[in-house]
């Protein structure tokens, strides 16, 4: 009997195993940490708040669940001549939390822009220019911060609240907060009851390029037009909640917000030449556009293509005209969390009907607005992005809840979301020698992304009211996975992070990272904003999809999260209780790996030992572990060459005079005793065990040792490839479970028919892993970037001898016209 | 929300002038940032060093601060434009003295451009002060990362526009 384990090798190593081996004691060879398997698998307790009558335990609202509604009128006009608006608005909020309030906080989110706001008096700003040769003192005052501060200085910013009334024109006292505002009412508001109260207000629009923000005006400079998008506009309801009570943390321009459903009833008076875009649905559509413009609205109500309701000639028309009478749109929208409009004589305006299987909403009219700037990129991608995105989400969540579904240029990158509005960026450039406006991948693919990425917002937050105040990851983690659904069905290869197309290869970089906070931190406290709060959830939810539940438990559990708080606001343990609730698949390991703790993915096959069952009858098994000796062990290089040179051995001088039964039996000779021991071994099994090894000798099969180990921390599934001598492969999935007892290394053993040639992990690149070099058994030859860099001579060779001569010239340069400078000078 | 990004040109004058690109970064989505990584090879004894910068960053550096407005960095000589400006932005060095970065070559590939140097040293060294500088001159809100790997281990710093001071990662040879 022999079971030996073997070091990690280059190759997969034969030992043999007699069918007593079975009966032995494991060996093991290496382990992790006592007790680490339980720390990675302990269940979220302390972590998750107690369920309760509001949030019940299996994820979903429980039976008290409640939310407050606020439900508005707005008038407001647009005074483009100064860049301004002036608003009034009638709030109808009802109290169904069992709390009396006797005070409400309003949002004023334009307040951030003011000279004497929290953000503005807090914020830093880079000093010196840091290069070698120049450092020092050299602090520097860049274009950006000039065009700012001239147009802090030239205007005012922030609202100018000039009214908050009660129902009966009875002023209402209030205290502005920053960029909240508290309402002191008249009397409590009890639980069910409903109060009215209005504001009036105006305020100076931000240029958006100055200042930064998610709305105010974009200037064209060539022929003084604008665009105007207007969002954070109005004072909104602060959200009241069952898990912080108010939400009115003050807006420092990161972490977004979270508002009250309710219904919009919107009067928006511009020039009479501009064409408004607004959250909801448009009502006086006689008022405001003409006869052609409706007709080709109700054409496109059936179009499987985008049609024209503003083509770009009449757009072209409208801003050379620039007409100064005066027109109100008024929009309607019902159940939604906020609204923003968007107003140009610019635009150019598709449409498209969107048709879905929906009782309610049958039909969405996917619609687009850009300028002629934005050519031909948004005529040709825009709206059918929108469409692209509703398919997509909704059969990941649910039908699109709103009438309408719009995009709009209003900026040159980056995007923005409303309910039923989005506010987009990419444009194709105007190069100064040719005509046409081109684009390039970038552009293109970034324009598709961003827009996939906004409207996926209508469902995320905007339908799923989640809180990005608090925890950005939930509704831009969970957006930026379903985009990446989404762009991976608009067609193959698309290059949606960072050029490439799967997810799980980019986010390695900075989940290896030492600078890292857990997905689960407040989101104003986040470093590295973009790959915590965007790339890292849609990672781990790929990694959940894929690799971790399959696609049939993700989809079905991820579609009850999303219906049970449609029109709700869940918090992340929803969320997490959710999708095992709706799953029966434990998660808590996953979600205290990839959310609560920075640690990553990085798993190895650290040994393989190959293993046959002998028979145990010596006149059968000694032959082959003669041979199996023999190809092993290959003879002495000593002895080889000794008989090449014709060294005599010195018991051959002799005859046979030296040599006894040593010399004509080798130790896998059988002897007697070896057969009596056998015949006693076989008289000692029970009827069982001896059927059982009868069988294993006539399947003759292979066995398998191997060993795994876990560098990265967090625990994972494994997806493990073996492939056989013959060429042929079989792919399984070993449950992350395995790692439950000890989460650093562990041991596996297979039974094949066949012999195994190689053991693989991951090699669909599935569950992030970082480093892959480890993956296999045996080690495959990988080299790194520089080293495939490296083995191209020519290229480092012209390199080398580009980069001497240029080096000399420069130095040559500098010699001649004296060491470059730049003189600041101080006041002092 | 999705961030955007905006260069414009920046005038920093008081006496004199001088003229660099300025990303304005409030709302940006993607800061100007680049990531190195620093690996110690202990079969050469070497560091292999990659920097991976965006290449709309390299090409609005190379064409209008580090040469002419003709470079471009797909291109060999544009390409050797940079890393003759890397080897004065990126420096390390060791208590038993200079590192000096062999410069490789550059490539591109997708949206980004490599550029690779190589350190082969004596012996490692106990730690590494390492300070990047890479468009700290051009780009006001440039981020620069450097994850320096030893063992299978990751130590990260972190260059921003603000701070020129070298930061040392201390190496521990494992049993």
């Amino acid at each position: 009997m022999i079971f030996q384990f073997t070091n990690r090798t280059r190759a997969i190593t034969r030992n043999v195993v007699t069918a007593i081996a079975v009966t032995l004691i494991g060996v093991s060879v290496q382990a992790g940490e006592v007790g680490s398997g339980a720390k990675k698998f302990k269940q979220l307790g302390t972590e998750l708040p107690t369920p309760n009558v509001y949030r019940d335990a299996t994820g979903a609202p429980g039976p008290n669940y409640w939310q407050q509604s606020a439900d508005y009128k707005i008038n407001v006009t647009l005074d483009e001549e100064n860049k301004r608006i002036t608003g009034s608005e009638t709030i109808t909020y009802t109290n169904n939390s069992p709390s009396t309030l006797r005070y409400l906080w309003v949002q004023l989110d334009q307040n951030r822009f003011n000279q004497s706001s929290i953000e503005r008096r807090s914020a830093t700003v880079s000093r010196a220019n840091s290069r070698p040769r120049t450092a020092g003192d050299n602090d520097r005052f860049s274009y950006n911060q000039l065009r700012a501060h001239q147009s802090r200085s030239d205007t005012e910013h922030g609202y100018q609240i000039t009214a908050v009334k009660r129902s009966n024109g009875g002023a209402l006292t209030h205290k502005i907060v920053d960029t909240m505002m508290r309402i002191d009412l008249p009397a409590p508001l009890a639980s069910g009851a409903t109060t009215n109260f209005s504001i009036d207000w105006e305020y100076n629009i931000i240029e958006e390029a100055a200042l930064g923000g998610r709305g105010g005006y974009e200037r064209f400079e060539d022929d003084e037009t604008y665009i105007y998008f207007l969002a954070q506009w109005f004072p909104r309801m602060a959200a009241f909640t069952d898990y912080t009570g108010w939400q009115h943390k003050s807006f420092l321009g990161r972490g977004e917000f979270t508002l009250e459903f309710g219904d919009y009833d919107v009067s928006i008076t511009v020039p009479e030449d501009h064409i408004v875009s607004g959250t909801g649905v448009l009502q006086n559509p006689r008022d405001v556009l003409t006869a052609e413009q409706r007709s080709r609205l109700d054409k496109a109500e059936n179009s499987k293509t985008p049609v024209f309701i503003v083509t770009p000639e009449e757009a072209a028309a409208n801003e050379a005209e620039k007409s100064t009478g005066k027109k109100t749109w008024r929009f309607l929208a019902e159940n939604v969390r906020d609204f923003a409009w968007s107003s140009s004589r610019k635009f150019i305006w598709d449409a498209m009907g969107h048709k879905q299987d929906d009782k309610k909403v049958p039909l969405v009219m996917a619609m687009s607005f850009y300028p002629n700037e934005a050519e031909p990129i948004w005529s040709k991608y825009s709206t059918h992005s929108v469409a692209h995105t509703m398919n997509v989400y909704s059969k990941m969540s649910f039908a699109y809840p709103y009438p309408t579904a719009q995009s709009v240029n209003t900026w040159e990158r980056g995007g923005m979301e409303y309910p039923m509005i989005t506010f987009n960026g990419y444009r194709p450039t105007k190069q100064d020698n040719v005509d046409e406006r081109t684009y390039t991948r970038n552009i293109k693919y970034g324009l598709i992304g961003v827009i996939i990425h906004e409207v996926g917002h209508i469902y995320f937050p905007m339908t799923v009211n989640s809180d990005e105040r608090q925890w950005t990851w939930m509704d831009e983690g969970l957006n930026t996975f379903l985009e990446y659904v989404a762009e991976l069905e608009w067609e193959e290869n698309y290059p949606a992070f960072t050029g490439k197309t799967n997810l799980l290869d980019t986010i390695t970089t900075y989940m290896r990272s030492s600078n890292q906070v857990p997905i689960m931190t407040q989101s104003d406290s986040i470093i590295q904003f973009g790959p915590n709060a965007y790339s890292k959830p849609a990672a781990a939810l790929t990694v959940l999809r894929e690799t971790v539940m399959g696609r049939e438990l993700f989809d079905h559990a991820f579609r009850e999260y999303s219906r049970r708080w449609k029109f709700k606001r869940p918090t992340p343990s929803d969320f997490f209780r959710t999708m095992e609730d709706a799953s029966g698949v434990d998660l808590d390991w996953f979600w205290r790996g990839w959310f609560y703790t920075t640690d990553h993915v990085d798993v190895g096959v650290a040994s393989v030992r190959e293993y046959k069952v002998f028979t145990g009858d010596p006149d059968i098994d000694n032959p082959i572990k003669r041979a199996e000796s023999a190809a092993n062990e290959p003879e002495a290089i000593q002895q080889i060459r000794n008989r090449a040179e014709g060294i005599e051995p010195y018991i051959d001088g002799f005859g046979d005079d030296l040599k006894d039964v040593y010399n004509e039996n080798d130790r896998f000779t059988t002897s007697n005793k070896d057969r009596n021991s056998y015949q006693s071994y076989l008289e000692g099994l029970s009827p069982w065990q001896k059927r059982a090894l009868e069988r294993a000798i006539e399947e003759d099969q292979f066995i398998y040792f191997v060993d795994y180990e876990n560098k990265g921390g967090l625990v994972t599934p494994l997806p493990v490839t073996l492939t056989f001598a013959d060429g042929s492969t079989e792919d399984m999935m070993v449950p992350a479970e395995i790692w439950r007892r000890d989460a650093e290394f562990v041991t596996q053993m297979y039974i094949r028919d066949k012999q195994v040639t190689s053991v693989e992990l991951d090699r669909a690149h599935q569950i992030a892993d970082a480093d892959h070099r480890n993956n296999t058994f045996p080690q495959k030859v990988s080299s790194s970037r520089l080293k495939l860099f490296k083995s191209d001579r020519n290229s480092r060779d012209l390199m080398a001898d580009l980069l001497v001569k240029l080096k000399t010239k420069k130095e040559a340069e500098k010699a001649s016209e004296g060491e470059e400078n730049v003189p600041l000078a101080s006041t002092q | 929300m999705r961030f955007g990004k905006i260069l414009s040109i920046v005038a920093l004058s008081t006496l004199g002038a001088t003229f660099a690109f300025q990303s304005q970064t409030a709302d940006a989505h993607r800061t100007s940032s680049s990531l190195t990584t620093m690996i110690w090879v202990e079969a050469d004894q070497s560091f292999e060093i990659t920097h991976r910068l965006h290449l709309h960053d390299v090409q609005q550096a190379l064409r209008n601060v580090i040469a002419d407005p003709s470079t471009t960095v797909f291109d060999i000589k544009g390409q050797a434009e940079l890393i003759l400006y890397m080897a004065g932005t990126f420096m390390a060095e060791s208590p038993q003295g200079p590192i000096i970065l062999d410069p490789i070559g550059a490539e591109v590939e997708g949206d980004y451009v490599y550029v690779y140097q190589e350190a082969r040293l004596k012996a490692l060294p106990t730690a590494v002060s390492i300070t990047d500088l890479t468009f700290h001159d051009i780009y006001s809100e440039q981020e620069n990362q450097v994850n320096l790997e030893y063992k299978n281990q990751v130590t990260s710093v972190v260059f921003n526009a603000s701070e020129n001071t070298a930061k040392v990662v201390k190496l521990t040879k494992k049993p």
